[in-house]
């Protein structure tokens, strides 16, 4: 991995090459703010350790130049400091430091500090990761949109939501909440497995073509598993599986694939049912136009107890302004494209 | 009174041990002669650095003083030299003070530099260890 060491004072900046190069990481040195900020837009510097005090540039507003950065990913950024002292802690933490690393260092403090580095940026190429498989698999699928971007949000506002009620405050907590977050873009996945001819056909299904197309949930949700049975930490595995196999499920025994009833049904597909629904209803199709939020609310309530859980009807009703205002959100954001789009091709 | 008080607090750091070889060991993860070259290189750039120190300090110009003062702590700190690093901390003091007293400023500087002797004196002792 590289990284990049910002330090005017030549020796500790040989002394922590030094280290760095021994733990295995490739290290560009820059002497000053300017030459590292020009470094870090090259985008090839996902780690930074910046000395506070420097001519120029101090590496309190490099931090803050990177994090004003809209692009490409997360930069971790180690506050190399001989401040030391809450005021100071506060004054790096807001320009965006994620770590402090006292001078003079040690070896063994900046190994740590790495660790704890890597470990975030491996968590979130695992997020971005997951997202583009997503996305990949409904890339067929064309007509979708940005399902997936909604779908996430509608989840997390449905979970967060849960989270505050007596009877899930002890499953449903922040992690719950992100982990429905990460993996509800999955559900779909086992769309890979159903032919292009059911897929992309624009007209209605037969009953047999859509038995075909049932088995999406089967496909995603043993795919998931196998994925699942080879990493048994990884909770958010299991998470994905249970959502890919069961959003079709019904509380009252009429989905698919399984015929799952009530509280057999994993929680987290019961609220990715629900947020699934929701932005079909609200979304346009080649066969129905987009309906409006009263219409898909009222459509949802009606089958309160049939196809939804009514804890999870219930959510949604507490949150229905957060609804409405994702499915705006990305309404807006379409719009915004054409028109950028349309004002192109006249220029 | 105040050149008094930052004399005292400085007068133990002459007895202390002009580098704490087990930190800078650590700091270079066992490797000496790695640790050779730094304080070799540190030492030359040091020689330089405290005649342009003294120099300033003759001349007044005590933002240049405490510009230096603070480069040579840094480094200092890095190989391990701890009373260098502290003394030339007090120099840094001492020039960046709002109101500006050169007795003080003159005592921190000849303390420093007595210190920066003892540092020539004991690196090539360490250099033939390695
Ligand atoms: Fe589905
Ligand atoms: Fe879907």
């Amino acid at each position: 991995m590289r990284i990049l060491v910002v330090e005017d004072d030549w020796i500790t900046a040989q002394m922590l090459t030094h280290a760095l190069e021994a733990f295995g990481y490739s290290v560009t040195v820059a002497e000053d703010g300017d030459e590292a900020y020009q470094y870090v837009r090259s985008g090839e510097f996902r780690l930074v350790v910046t000395d506070w005090e420097m001519p120029g540039m101090s590496g309190l507003e490099l931090c803050q130049r990177i994090r004003s950065r809209s692009s490409g990913g997360y930069v971790y950024v180690i506050l190399l400091t001989s401040y030391t002292g809450v005021e100071n802690v506060v004054r790096g933490l807001d320009a965006g430091a994620d770590e402090y690393l006292t001078k003079p260092f040690t070896t063994e403090e900046l190994a740590m500090r790495l660790r704890v580095g890597e470990r975030i940026l491996s968590l979130e190429s695992r997020d971005m990761t997951i997202f583009a498989l997503a996305k990949l698999a409904e890339s067929r699928d064309s007509e979708t949109g940005e399902h997936l971007e909604r779908m996430r949000e509608y989840c997390r506002i449905l979970a967060e939501e849960l989270s505050t009620h007596p009877r899930y405050r002890e499953i449903v907590d922040g992690e719950y909440v992100a982990q429905m977050y990460l993996t509800s873009p999955l559900h779909d996945i086992g769309k890979v497995g159903i032919p292009d001819s059911i897929l992309l056909k624009p007209g209605k299904l037969t009953s047999k073509e859509f038995e075909i197309m049932k088995e999406h949930a089967l496909i995603g949700g043993r795919t998931l598993q196998s994925v699942a049975e080879q990493h048994p930490e990884a909770s958010y595995l299991r998470m994905a599986r249970d959502i890919a196999l069961t959003h079709h499920e019904r509380v009252d025994g009429g989905g698919y694939p399984v015929g799952l009833r009530g509280e057999s049904i994993p929680l987290c597909g019961r609220i990715a049912a629900l947020a699934d629904v929701y932005d079909a209803l609200t979304s346009k199709r080649v066969y129905k136009d987009a309906y409006d939020h009263a219409i898909a609310k009222e459509i949802i309530l009606s089958e309160r107890h049939q196809h939804f859980d009514s804890d999870i009807v219930d959510a949604f009703i507490s949150r229905e302004e957060d609804f409405l205002s994702v499915s705006q959100r990305y309404q807006s954001e379409v719009v915004e494209s054409i028109t950028n789009e349309s004002l192109l091709t006249n220029a | 009174m105040s050149t008094v008080t930052s004399n005292t607090t400085l007068t133990p750091l002459t007895s202390a041990q002009v580098l704490d070889l087990p930190q800078l060991l650590e700091r270079c993860l066992g490797d000496l002669a790695f640790a050779e070259r730094c304080l070799v290189k540190f030492q030359q750039r040091l020689q330089a650095d405290v005649e342009q120190l003294q120099e300033s300090v003759n001349a007044g110009d005590t933002f240049e003083v405490a510009r230096i003062a603070h480069l040579i702590k840094g480094s200092a700190a890095t190989v391990a030299a701890m009373p260098l690093a502290e003394t030339a901390n007090a120099v840094e003091a001492a020039a960046r003070q709002e109101v500006s007293c050169d007795a003080e400023l003159v005592t921190a500087t000849e303390v420093f530099v007595k210190e920066v002797k003892r540092f020539m004196d004991v690196v090539p002792m360490f250099s033939t260890i390695g």
